[in-house]
């Protein structure tokens, strides 16, 4: 598997998107850590402090130009540093890193590994030779299967990477005096680090299945590629029943969202037409492929 | 023994219409045609890598049954690039292969050959070499049915002379098809003669022993003539 460059590049581009994520999660919490001592030297100043602080109730309201207006700055910089002090651990690294990966690198490299995986044999010719040794759908079917093992395989050291990122970068936030008072580790659970995991494998399966089908059909990867990546980077066609739209959806029912990674809000879809949408379009594309690659010549 | 059955291919023209004919274990047959005749859309059908109407026998057996021992050598002989030669031989034959035996296969029984090159990409290779190492695959392999299209092309004198011991070696307990036009290598081979032509098979008859001018001589009488 290693032996393929794309499998290399796949793998790269997991590491720096596992690291980006723990970069984003560590410096959000510099800031919000720096923020809060700055409220609580002021406050300080002021003659309040953290306790008392605390014991006052916190209200946020809406100013109604789109910013907002609160009531205990103190007690609410403190929330918010702790909240994001919460997530600095390694289950909290991993679930950041997998739910920034979700949606932005895993759809475009599903769709692109699919691509060039199914094409492969197609452009060098050696379907031919292996075709004929082979049972086609055997073929199909490793060339399917090896690109979510690679996606998993590439989450996997997504993870990895940013937890060591993570571990790294935290050590110098937790020598901070107040990190121990902020600190509120273990609010992320293995539980919700499944759910985020096995979505993650979702969404890659549902791209693979869709590149993979485009590319049987097709047999050539650089014009659907390129349309993909318009198309992923800029214009979501089909509303609430793009799919990217469907996979959000189920993210928001399905997940915890505390680090770094937000996601819209959407109109909201039933869960069984969600799974119904997402299970068709898979569905389709992958038989529609299947079906023509059956038709056509394996002599290129 | 593999036997043709009605096999019907047409495109937008009709390329083989009902071609019967049977292809003997224990010896070499050679498919013989003009351009254009149909041999390799034969070939195609015979490996299941087009549809077509009519059927293939193989022994008994359909070719989903028998796949695992079949090879196919095609003239373009279709590598994987970044691979090496060894990695190259196990993707094509789908099984690991021991480093010696693909050693000792690669030599082809000539003195000279150094084996150093199948450590490198298959990108480096030139196009002979390339067919050599997919001729060495069959015999790492040592198919019961073997379909050669254009093997003798781009092969220089030693490698040809390889092929064809590495062929005779194979004859005994194969069923080997063969295709091309370089009559001098096919004439060393070659045991009984197919002639394709019109999208109809028709043995040729011959005592078996045969030299390159009397390949050429079928040809010109019949397989350059084309209806």
């Amino acid at each position: 598997m290693l032996r393929s460059k794309i499998v290399v590049l796949l793998l790269a581009s997991f590491v720096i998107a596992g690291i980006g994520s723990a970069i984003g999660l560590v410096s959000t919490a510099d800031t919000k850590l720096q923020m809060f001592n700055r409220t609580l030297t002021q406050a300080q100043d002021a003659g309040d402090s953290l306790t008392a602080a605390l014991s006052r109730p916190l209200n946020v309201t809406s100013d109604g130009q789109g910013g907002m207006l609160v009531d205990n700055p103190l007690r609410y910089d403190f929330e918010q540093a702790q909240s994001s002090f919460s997530v600095l651990h390694p289950l909290g690294f991993s679930i950041n890193a997998l739910q920034s990966l979700m949606f932005l690198v895993v759809p475009l490299a599903a769709i692109l590994l699919a691509l060039a995986l199914v094409t492969r044999d197609y452009r060098l010719g050696t379907l031919k030779v292996r075709s004929s040794r082979a049972s086609f759908r055997t073929i199909r079917n490793s060339q399917f299967l090896a690109t979510v093992c690679s996606l998993v395989f590439g989450t996997v050291v997504a993870i990895l990477s940013a937890v060591a990122a993570g571990a790294l970068l935290a050590s110098s936030l937790q020598s901070d005096k107040h990190v121990v008072a902020l600190a509120n580790f273990g609010s992320a659970t293995a539980s919700e680090f499944g759910k985020t995991f096995g979505l993650e494998v979702g969404v890659g399966a549902f791209f693979a299945a869709a590149g993979w089908g485009i590319g049987l059909i097709v047999r050539q990867a650089l014009i659907p590629a390129v349309a993909f990546t318009i198309w992923d980077l800029m214009c979501p066609l089909l509303g609430r029943f793009d799919p990217r739209t469907l996979w959000l959806t189920a993210a928001r029912a399905l997940l915890v969202f505390r680090g770094s990674f937000e996601i819209p809000t959407l109109s909201p879809t039933p869960a069984l037409l969600v799974v119904v949408s997402l299970c068709a379009m898979a569905g389709v594309v992958a038989l529609a492929g299947v079906l023509v690659s059956n038709r056509v010549t394996r002599y290129t | 023994m593999i036997i043709a059955r009605d096999v019907c291919k047409s495109y937008k023209t009709a390329v083989l219409s009902s071609a019967n004919s049977e292809f003997p274990a224990g010896q070499v047959t050679f498919l013989m045609g003009a351009n254009g005749a149909g041999k390799t859309t034969f070939f195609k059908c015979l490996l299941d890598l087009e549809k077509c109407r009519g059927t293939f026998d193989f022994d008994g057996l359909t070719f989903a049954q028998v796949r695992n021992q079949v090879f196919a050598v095609f003239d373009d002989a279709p590598l994987y690039p970044r691979l090496n030669g060894y990695a190259n031989v196990e993707m094509l034959l789908n099984s690991r292969i021991s480093k010696n035996d693909l050693n000792d296969a690669w030599k082809l029984g000539t003195k000279r050959s150094s084996v150093d090159l199948l450590k490198k990409p298959v990108r480096t290779y030139s196009s002979g070499q390339r067919k050599r190492l997919q001729l060495a695959a069959a015999i790492l392999c040592r198919p019961r049915y073997l379909i050669l299209d254009e093997v003798a092309s781009g092969l220089d004198l030693e490698t040809m002379d390889a092929a064809i011991r590495m062929i005779r070696s194979l004859k005994s307990e194969s069923v080997i098809i063969a295709s091309g036009h370089q009559f001098d290598f096919y004439a060393r081979v070659v045991d009984r003669v197919v002639l394709l032509r019109n999208g109809h098979m028709e043995d040729i008859e011959g005592d078996g022993d045969r030299n390159a001018s009397q390949l050429e001589r079928i040809y010109r009488a019949h397989a350059a003539q084309v209806d």
